[in-house]
Parts: C-alpha cells; structure tokens; sequence
C-alpha cells in the first residue's frame, strides 16, 4: 500500500526511513516519526474502530492522549496489550495492530444490529435492561454485557517483562515541555535548583510540534531545539520523555509512568524494565499541561472523518499526512482558521469554514478569507451522509440562540471536518492535587483557580491561549517555584519572541439544532464517543431525576470510558445545565481522578511483578531445613511457616495425625522463631506490666514465667503471651505472631504519650532469638542430653519457669512453657544458632523419634486443650470473661488498661457469645470453620444466628472430631444439642466445655 | 501520600507512620470515677473535624516516637508537627477556624474529670 | 573462640551475590557482612554521667543529632531515636562491650542489650548504588541529601532497615532483619539486573 495522503512536508517524519506495519490483518508503511494514527492518516486510513455500545464505525479524531475512538489490540501473545490509543503508539518495524471492539472485522461487524435498535440504548440502559429477574444478574445478564461491551483482550501468558520504579526528590517539577513548560524549566534549571520536565510527548514542544509558530523570528521548533540543548547541558535537570505524570497526590507526590522500550518493539530491549513509575517528590511544582480541544456536538458528528481541527493540522504539519482530500472547517472561534490556512498550504482542498458566530472578521478569518476560503457565519453543520467515511454534509443558518434552522440547507460533499468547539484547559491534574476551579464565561471553559498545593499553573492549561503570554507566564513561574524552593531571585529570564495574533472570543453553542428536535430523529449528537453517550441521553438523565453532575455521569457513563471523557466533560455538563436551567458554574463538574491515561498493571507493580518480590516472605534460621525436609508451609502475615511434614504418600491428614500422636507418645519440635519478642527494662518495668496486662506481676519472682492478655480499653482481648522475669527490673516479653509490632507501637504509646514518668524502655528483640519449643513426654530426656549441665527436674525446673545455661554448645535460655498441654521446653538461642540447634535436636533426638510438627498440628494439639489463637477465635469483640478466663483477671488491681469497660452494661450482659467446645454427633465429622451456629435444627426466615464456629479439626489423640464456637449465652448451655450450617448442610453439635484432653492438666510435667 | 515531618528524623513518607487517632484526649486517672457514659465518651468518642485536626501519628519505622500533628482534613495541609507533651499555638486564623469547624461537628469532648497522668495533662488543656 | 556453630541465613545467597553483582566503574556489587556486632543503649543523653558512662566504655560520644552516626577504630555509634543508640563493633565484640556498657552505667536508668543477631549487614557498593537504592528506597538519596556520616531508619524495597551511608565511593550498609534477608538480597539482585547489561 501506498501512502496516499503523505506530503512531501512534515517536520516531524523522516520520509526516507521506511517502517512497514499491519493493521487490521492488512500490510502499510509509514515512516519514521510516524505514530500508528498518522501511519493510518498518510494511508486513508479512518475507519478504525467501533462504537462501545452501537458498534457504530468510528475515526481517528484526535492526535493525542485524549482519543476516544483508535483504541486498539498491540502485538499478539504474552506482550499483547489491549485498549492502546493508536495516536501514542510510535511505529516499529513489523508493528501488528488491530481495533478492539469488532467482531469479525472492523469493516463488517455483527453487533452493529445494535445501531439499529438503538433507541433501546439509551440513558441508563444498563439499569433498566438488566435488572429483573435477579437470578439472571451473573448467568446471562454480565456475560452478556461483557461480550457486547468488550475492549481488547488480555494475555494469558505471563508478562515476560521487567518493570521498576524510581523514588527522587527535585526542588521544581515542571509537567508539560511545551512552550510554557519549557519556559519554566529553563528558569527554574538556570537556578540551581533540581528541576524535573516530564512530557507524555515523543518530543519536547507540545504545542508547537504541530504548528507552525516563529519564535524570535524563526520556526518555533529550532526554539524548542535550542531550549531542549540548553536544558540538557544542566547536570541539576533531569528531562523524562514518553513520561505521561498520571497523578498527582498529597504533598507534591507526582507518579509519571515512563515508556522506555514500547518504541523499540516487544522485547528489543530484556535488559531494561520496559516501564518505569518514577515517584516525585517536588517542592514546587509548574503545571503546563497544555489544553484539549473540544468537539462540537452536532447530529452525526461521529462519522469516520470527522476529526478535532488542531488533530488534523498536527497531522498534515507534523507528520506529513493530509487528513483527506476536501474537507470543511466547522467552528465557533478563531483558533480553527489557522488549521483551515495550514491545510491549504500543504495541499487539501478547504473550500468552507463553517463559523457558528455571526460575525467572523478577526485576523485570523481575514487571512482566511484573502486564501480563497468562504467563510459562512451564523451557521452550523446540521447533517452529515456517509457510514465508513464522511461523504457529504448539509449546514445551515442557525438561530443567534442556537435553537434552531432558519434557513435552507445547502450539501457540500467533503471526506473530512474538522472542528473545533473551543478549548478545555487540562486541569486534571490540577483538579487532583484537590485545586478548586471556576469557570471562565468569555473562554467557556474550567480554569485553576486556588491553588491546594505548592504548585503554579502556566500556558494554556491556566487559559493562557497565546503564545507569547504563555512563554512569559512560564519563564515567571519558573523562576519564582525555584525561589520558593530556595534557589534564585525569583526574577525571570526574558522570554522569547513570538508572534502575537489577537483572537476574537468564541461563541458557545453547545448542542448544534438539527432537523428534529434531539433526541426525536434519526440523527445523533454524541457528546462521549467511546461510551456512546448523546445528547439526548444527557437531557433523558436530566428528565428523569439526575440533577447532579455525579448523578447525570454515573447514569449515562459520561467521561467514565477508558479516556476518562477528556473531550466530553464540558460538553455533557452545558448541556446538563441547560436542561435544568442552570448556570455552568451552578451544576459544578466531576471530579478528575488518577490516572490521567491508563497505566498498565505491571508498570504500577514494578519489581513486584515477580511474585517473589511482590510483598516480603520472612523466613527463620531453620527455613532451608524445613524445605530440605518437605515441609509445607503456610503464610502467617509475611512469615512462611512450616505447616506439616508430609512423608511418602501422605497426606496433610495423615501427615498432621502422625505428627499429634507423636508428640503425645515421644516428642515432638516445633520452629516457634515468629512469636514476637519485646525486653523489657528499667525500675517501673513490673509496674508497667500490671497496668496493660490483666493479672499480677508485682510479685512475680525472678526466674518465673506468666501468661498474660492484653485488652485494649474497650475491654476486649487484642494479644497474649507468656513474659518472664529476667531480672527485678527486667522481662522478656513474648507476643503472637502476628501482633508483634502492633504490641510494641501500643507499648509505646502508653509508655510515652500516657506515662512518660515511668522509668521503662522496651525493645524488639524479636529476631536477636531461634525459638525452638520441644514438647512430648520424653522431651526431658532430650533436654537433658541437649544440656547435661543442666537440671530439668519438676523440682529444680518446675512448670512456669525459665533457666539459662550452655545447651548443645551455645548459650541459651529455656522456658517451661507449654502450648500443647504436654511437658514442654521453649529453647532460645541466638538467631545465628537457630539452625545448628534444630540439627542437634534431631540428630539426638533420633533414638526418641523426634518428630518436626508445624503450625496445623499445634493448632490441633492446643485445641485439644482449649487453649485460644487470638485472632483466631477471637476478633476483638472478646473479653476475657466470653472465653471463659476469668481467672486471668487480677480483681485486686485498683487498675489497668481494659479493665473500666467490664462494668459496662454490654460487657455485664449474660447472653454475649462466649466460648464453648463443640462435638459432632457423628465422631468422623469435621465442621467448618465460619459455620454458623443456630439453637433450633429449623428457623424462621430470617435465622436467628447465635455464633460461628472459630476452630475445628480432626483429634487424632481423641479419635473424635473437635470444634471451638463463640456461641451466645454458650456457658449455660453445656450439654445442650446446637445446629451448624455449611452451605445448605446441618449438622447437630453438642455444647461441652473446649478442654477436650487431659482435662486434669496431668501431662504437663511429663 | 502524605509527607509528614517526624519532629527527630525529618521528613518521610506515610507508609513509615501508624496513625494513632485523635490527640490530646487523656487517660482518665480514676476509671472508677466516671459513670458509664463518660467512660464511653472517652473510650469511643471522636471529634469529625472538617478542618485543622490535632492527631497523633507514630514513627514505626523510624525512632518509634509518638508526636503530634495538626492536619487540616479537607486539605490534608500539615499546619504544624510537635513533640507529645510539647504546646501548639496556632496562628490565631487557623485557630479561629479549627474552634468554628469543630463547633460544627457534634459536641465531643473527652470525659470531664480533668485529673490525668503529668504531662499528658498539660496536654489535654491546650488541646483544640 | 571461633563459634563454627554460627550460620549466616543467607549462606545460601552468597554465590547469587557474587554472580549478580558487576564489578568495574559502572558496576554495583551486594556482599553480606555477618555477625557484626551491635549493642542497643537506651538512655537519656542529656544526663552527663549517661554520655561519660557510654564514652568511657566504647572512646566515643553518643551522638545527639538525629539521622548521624560517629565512629571511631573499628567501633560506629548509630543514633537511632532520642533515647536510643546502637554500637557496631568487629565479630565477637559484643560480650565485652556489654560488659563494658553495663559496668560504666550501672546504676542509671539505661537498658543495654546484645541485639547482634536481631540483624545483618548487607552492603551494596560502586558507582550505580545510588541508582539501585533510589529503586527501592523512598527517601532522598541525592548526594547533598544523604552523605557520609548518616544513618536512618526507613525502608528498602519493603524491607524495615537501618542504613548506614558508609562513604561516597558510594558505599551504603543496610542492616535488615533476618527474616527479610533473603527476600531484600532476591530484591536487590533484581532491581540491579539492568546494570549487569551495560557492564
């Protein structure tokens, strides 16, 4: 194929540097310089995509990262990319390109039936379609509207890619390399200060990459040349292309996805990430993020060659490429003049500008008009004819209110429009960092007005039109965020020469009349392309109740498609607000969330795209043994635990069954390393303990062990764990698993923020120790033969006390704890010696059949005991009377935190769900945790719902399955027959107490 | 993400912070004194500014101290960072502000009895 | 006494290291130092006989500034808070050096713990250093901003450190709890990939 519509100009294109690419199964060239959309244009290509909803054939209308209807599929397989606007995509060699919302093709496309029912498609469609029978809701219902509504699709494969990010820190962010942007960041850099210029952009110019300016008295881009060279020579600026900044936080935190191999093609460059986040930190920041025009809303003004003005003269000046062969200019100001002039300079046949004003004798229109252009005023496009590509349009004089026809309607054949409604500043970002806009009558547009931010708003973003007024507004801004961020004067540079032309205003017209009233004929006026929303179904929105602008855009799904209705804001809010009668200002606008262009997901995950990496796997010094020795493991927070030890042909089953009895029968080990550690310190150190835990520890000896709750003040038990006395003034404190740095932080806090008297200091020793816990009957022989120095009889080494001593050749401290009920060490040792312990252990413990259990078989073996999990079943509604531990409770304490709320009259209440065991009538069979618990085998509609079930498992040393509950008023109920329900399964459960084994406590002291 | 300056090490990110609610709302030192609904106001009730807030936030990554912060809510602008125990003036605007954005909010003050642990107490009188 | 019941928990990182590390001028090299060792000082340092006490048993003074460190022979001083420092001394050190702490503040209102195996040092070197924990770090790493002779608490990938800028050739030391030892080492070995291309 030939490029048919490529000019011999285009300063942006290499026409000698030939790239050839396939769109739509179809092969084209292009060339270098060329994005896909300008590839396309140079080869006649518009019609490249389908409507979202009526499958309505749809055009390249834009050239930038606002477009709404060239979204399409990149490339095949893993590195496939859907929903990609083609007007950012840069050619490469062997591109392979299609549209994504066509089936088969976007030439014939089945679902385009929908245009011709589309009167069912209106306003709320979605609502009112879809809504009854409810059964029908995720069986027919959702599959259907995903088929119908589709985008691209996405790969199944892994992302073969690599993505980072990047943390940096700049006294001055400059977002936008326009020529205000430009100005800024030359200010700002000629400061000293760090200065960042980041531009979604291939190249720095914005603006001026498609016009055809003179700045001081030559072509605008070698200005921008110069500029660029003259940024770059500055060690303190950093310049970011293909850098779309898509958010805009707290604080000046700005993200900016960067692009940095997409234009090499898929996979050209493994050894970089593909994408970059950069997070900035800036302390100043210069918005210049330039402005989109904003189409007309006329009947039919969908058709493929209908394209924004400033769209089709960045085609023909940039890229060398006509947008067709004759087309028509269509306007309410002056800016689209200038397109009209350009377009017949390079070469299209532009015999009409259509102005909707009904004076047009600017400069700009006088130039026009001595080109040879017509020039009808007063008059809009009423009409347009053609399905795959404009063909003819019909105009006509309009009312001065734009109501109305009142003339006769003349044909012009034409392929292409380009229009122009005026111009929407980008405020995204501005609007982000929570700036208030308002709205500006004379330009009929959104503008900054205060500022939330250390952040300054330039150019045409701030409804700086001109030129030479954006080059100084940028150069002031620049200078003054770099004195603010403590580098400079604050006096700005001279800026540069351009040419001023003065623009007349623009009228605003915002629904062009047609020859039915809109909404009642045939002809449409969409307002969001992608999402197909018209003007009429704005107006339908209004009539049935959506008065506000949320409302109205949720409704008809405005500005919610994947360009985020950059183009149809404004627009669907006018007409909004002429509906109900309202000012623009009174109606207010949605407002702009991140991203500003979509980013893709491996780009937000970064590193973390290998799952590795994604979050941090915490692992104890004995980890490579439990995986040398099969172990399963399970995640408990960031830590991976060893669950159980299967051996050949076990399952978890029979791999927890053998693990329990064998610590009941011999013994057993367990990596306890997780539990959490504090050391306490200092001589109000007991003092402290008796305040946030609920018993005594003034008179506990040294030497000795106690468990303990903590309640936060509520009453409610939040952590456990056994401390022991070090020393007078000292404690090692253990806490769960998972509580570890909550306990410390709350420690703190009453330490420092309630009672900073208190002479305490707490510490995490938490990983400084290996906690290796050895239970089983024979565990005291292996201890003796661990530490033969040492005296591990009940005597000398009772039940609730710790001792220190030489075991197995390293210091350690052992405490007799014991959460399986069975005689019980803890051995301590320093993290570096964790591992070779647990090798002496089993090599001897070997003649005892020492047995590695993990987390599934304590849980089993504690539940045996009834002894709780907080956080299992528990969840911060217990007091410590619900689980059944009064005793815990020090009812001579005076105080202690938690203990005020148990006379309130809630925590009194006798019917609070407490904590019982529960046993099945059938021995074998295994509740579910999270089943719900009722008193009656048969309910009333809704059930009245008296607890869950926390724990259950198999209890292999019982031979019966077990069950810990939360059960309401459970403590008066023992014995008492109760039902669980699993989905649609019932089960009878007695109530009995949650010791299930050894309820003497005989076993403890082996 | 909010940037927020911990009065020892300096500016940082949220992620190293918990935040640890309302500030300068004391312990009550006689639990026992206070009747079931005060003990309720001071162990539930919040203030919902709209507008300078004092808060307190906890280093967790960092030194581990507790501070104070004086945050406007609608904004998310930190108008001032202190040490617990430590006094915040406002400049006499914000303050005027804070008084009638509170004044909005249903009446939430802490539990009348005054007496609370040294200089947490300080703190409570000068709270917003 | 050579301890040979000692492990590094990364031991089974250290050839991953050597490999994914790039030596030469552009290059960035990770190594693990293990068994450092680090004792943890609470105190009140505005109290003289608490900075005598500290002086007299390690030769230095406990910093005061926030986010420094002081070092002198083979023993460093870290500020961690205001009332808490950590000393890192050669292998072996710690016994001695709480000995030495206890003894010199016995009687005050102190707490000294042996806190060596609490962590780990890794070290990451060479010209791209900066660039690696600029990846990973989320605190301003730029040269005027983060020099020698500070230290902060904060975080690499998602990893709580201590770290440590050792000098500006540069040399940066991260002291990272063991558990995320091996999930930091796997972290930056990635994050460096890209340099192991344009070595």
């Amino acid at each position: 194929m030939t490029e048919k519509f490529r000019t011999s100009h285009g300063t942006g294109v290499d026409r000698s540097s030939v790239i050839n690419f396939t769109f739509n199964g179809k092969a084209y060239r292009g060339v270098a310089g060329d994005t896909l959309a300008s590839a396309l244009v140079a080869n006649g290509v518009h019609l490249v995509g389908r409507s979202f909803k009526t499958h309505r054939p749809r055009g390249i209308l834009t050239c930038g990262s606002e477009e709404p209807n060239a979204i399409i599929q990149l490339e095949t397989g893993p590195r496939s990319e859907p929903n990609l606007r083609a007007t950012q995509i840069e050619l490469y060699e062997g591109l392979i390109a299609k549209s994504v919302n066509c089936w088969p093709s976007v030439n014939f496309d089945v679902l385009a039936v929908n245009g011709l029912a589309s009167r069912l498609f209106v306003a709320g469609f979605y609502y009112k379609t879809f809504m009854d029978p409810k059964s029908m809701w995720m069986t027919v219902y959702e599959p259907m509207i995903r088929r119908m509504a589709g985008l691209g699709v996405l790969p199944r494969e892994k992302d073969p890619d690599t993505y980072d990010h990047m943390n940096e820190f700049c006294e001055v962010m400059v977002i936008g390399a326009g020529p205000a942007g430009l100005a800024a960041a030359l200010a700002a850099g000629k400061s000293g200060a760090r200065v960042v210029l980041c531009d979604e952009q291939v190249e720095f110019g914005g603006s001026l990459l498609n016009s055809k300016e003179i700045i001081d008295g030559r072509p605008a881009l070698e200005w921008v040349a110069s500029a660029v060279a003259e940024l770059e020579a500055m060690d303190n600026v950093r310049l970011l292309k293909r850098a779309n900044a898509f958010g805009y936080y707290d604080h000046n935190y700005i993200t900016v996805h960067e692009r940095r191999t997409d234009h090499f093609g898929p996979g050209a460059k493994p050894e970089l990430a593909r994408h970059r986040v950069w997070h900035f930190r800036a302390k100043q920041v210069v918005l210049a993020t330039g402005s989109h025009e904003r189409p007309l809303v006329f009947a039919d003004n969908d058709r493929p060659g209908i394209m924004l003005a400033a769209s089709g003269q960045a085609y023909a000046n940039r890229y060398g490429a006509l947008p067709g062969k004759r087309g028509v200019v269509f306007t309410n100001n002056d800016s689209a003049y200038r397109v009209a002039i350009d377009l017949v300079d390079a070469g299209m046949a532009i015999p009409m500008v259509i102005d909707l004003r009904e004076v047009a004798d600017g400069e700009l229109p006088n130039v026009a008009r001595q080109k040879g252009i017509e020039v009808v005023t007063g008059a809009g496009i009423v009409a347009t004819e053609g399905r795959k590509r404009l063909k003819a349009i019909e105009i006509a004089q309009i009312s001065s209110d734009g109501e109305k026809i009142t003339g006769a309607k003349r044909r012009i054949e034409c392929d292409t429009i380009l229009m122009s409604g005026g111009w929407n500043p980008a405020v995204h970002l501005f609007s982000q960092s929570i700036g208030k806009l308002r709205y500006d009558e004379e330009k009929a547009c959104f503008l900054p007005n205060i500022s939330s931010q250390k952040e300054r708003t330039v150019g045409a973003c701030k409804g700086t039109f001109d030129l030479q007024s954006a080059l100084e507004e940028g150069m002031a801004a620049g200078a003054l965020a770099a004195q603010d961020s403590g580098f400079g004067k604050g006096k700005a540079p001279a800026a540069p020469k351009a040419i001023v032309v003065v623009e007349k205003p623009l009228k605003a017209i915002w629904v062009v009349p047609t020859d039915h009233p809109v909404g009642q004929g045939p002809r449409k006026h969409f307002v969001d392309y992608q999402h197909d929303v018209t003007a009429a179904d704005i107006m339908l929105a209004a009539r049935e109740g959506m008065h506000s602008v949320e409302h109205m855009k949720r409704f008809t799904t405005t500005g919610m498609a994947t360009d985020q209705g950059k183009l149809s804001n404004v627009n669907g809010l006018a007409i909004l607000s002429a509906q109900l009668g309202k000012a623009i200002p009174q109606v207010g606008t949605t407002t702009f969330r991140p991203p500003y262009t979509p980013v893709t997901f491996g780009a937000l995950a970064g590193r973390g795209i290998n799952g590795d990496l994604a979050d941090p796997v915490r692992r104890t010094p004995m980890y490579s043994w439990h995986l040398e020795h099969g172990a399963t493991f399970e995640p408990v927070g960031q830590w991976q635990r060893a669950w159980y030890y299967p051996k050949a042909g076990e399952d978890m089953h029979a791999a927890v069954t053998r693990e329990s009895k064998a610590l009941r029968d011999g013994v057993g080990i367990l990596d306890a390393s997780t539990l959490g550690k504090i050391d306490i310190q200092g001589k109000d150190a007991a003092q402290f303990l008796n305040m946030i835990y609920t018993n005594a520890w003034l008179k506990l000896p040294v030497g000795s062990c106690r468990y303990g709750f903590m309640l936060k003040e509520d009453g409610m038990v939040f952590d456990d764990g056994v401390t022991s006395r070090l020393g007078e003034n000292h404690f090692h404190m253990t806490t769960t698993t998972g509580g570890a740095a909550g306990v410390l932080d709350w420690l703190e806090e009453y330490l420092q923020t309630e009672w900073p008297d208190l002479e305490v200091y707490c510490t995490s020793v938490t990983e400084e120790w290996s906690t290796l816990s050895i239970g089983g009957p024979k565990a005291r022989e292996l201890l003796e033969e661990l530490a033969p120095e040492m005296d591990f009889s009940n005597e000398a080494f009772p039940f609730m006390t710790w001792r220190e001593g030489d075991v197995a050749g390293v210091p350690a401290r052992v405490f007799r704890i014991s959460f399986t009920g069975d005689l019980s060490y803890e051995i301590n040792v320093r993290n570096w010696h964790g591992l070779h312990m647990w090798e002496k252990c089993m090599e001897l413990g070997a003649k005892y059949d020492i047995t590695p259990y993990g987390t599934e078989t304590m849980h089993v073996l504690r539940a045996e005991k009834g002894f709780v999990i907080i956080g299992q079943d528990t969840d911060g509604t217990q007091t410590p009377q619900d689980l059944g531990m009064d005793w815990i409770i020090a009812k001579s304490k005076a105080d202690f935190i938690g203990r005020r709320s148990f006379v309130r009259e809630d925590t009194k209440r006798s019917d609070r769900k407490q904590l019982v065991g529960l046993m099945t009538e059938n021995p074998k069979e295994v509740l579910a945790e999270g089943a719900q618990l009722t008193y009656e085998r048969v309910n009333p509609t809704p059930a009245p719902m008296v607890g869950h079930v926390t724990s259950a498992y198999w209890s292999p040393n019982l031979d019966h399955s077990i069950a810990m509950a939360m059960v309401k008023d459970g403590h008066n109920r023992m014995g008492q027959w109760i039902y669980a329900h699993d989905r649609g399964k019932v089960t009878k459960v007695k109530i009995v107490s949650p010791v299930f084994y050894d309820q003497k406590g005989e076993r403890r002291d082996g | 993400m909010l940037y927020i300056k911990c009065p020892w090490c300096g500016e940082r990110d949220e992620t190293e912070y918990h935040y640890g609610g309302e500030a300068h709302i004391a312990r009550p030192e006689n639990p026992d004194e206070l009747t079931d609904a005060e003990w309720a106001e001071y162990v539930f009730m919040r203030t919902n500014t709209k507008g300078v807030h004092r808060e307190r936030w906890v280093h967790s990554d960092g030194c581990r101290r507790w501070f104070n912060v004086a945050r406007n809510t609608v904004t998310n602008e930190i108008v001032a960072v202190y040490k617990a125990g430590e006094k915040l003036e406002l400049p006499a605007a914000e303050a005027v502000k804070a008084e009638a954005e509170t004044k909005k909010a249903p009446a939430k003050k802490p539990a009348k009895k005054p007496a609370t642990v040294k200089k947490a107490a300080v703190d409570k009188k000068e709270g917003a | 006494m050579v301890d040979n019941f000692r492990r590094s928990i990364i031991a089974n990182k250290a050839e991953a290291m050597i490999n994914g590390s790039v030596t030469g001028d552009n290059g960035v090299v990770l190594t693990e130092i293990p068994f450092l060792a680090q004792v943890n000082i609470r105190g009140n340092c505005e109290d003289k006989k608490f900075v005598a006490g500290v002086k007299s048993a390690t030769g230095l003074a406990v910093p005061t500034t926030p986010n420094s460190y002081v070092s002198k022979g083979d023993l460093t001083i870290f500020w961690l808070s205001p009332d808490e420092w950590q000393v890192i001394g050669p292998v072996d050190a710690q016994n001695d050096l709480v000995a030495k702490l206890r003894d010199a503040l016995s009687g005050q209102h102190v707490a000294v713990i042996d806190v060596s195996g609490n962590r780990t040092a890794l070290e990451l070197s060479g010209a791209q250093a900066r660039n690696v924990m600029k990846k990973g770090c989320r605190l301003d790493m730029d040269p005027q901003s983060f020099a020698p002779g500070q230290v902060v608490q904060t975080r690499v990938a998602k990893a709580p450190v201590i770290l440590q800028m050792v000098d500006d050739k540069p040399v940066f030391r991260m002291f990272v709890r063991p558990s995320f030892a091996e999930y930091l080492v796997d972290w930056l070995l990635d994050a460096m990939s890209e340099y192991r291309y344009s070595a």
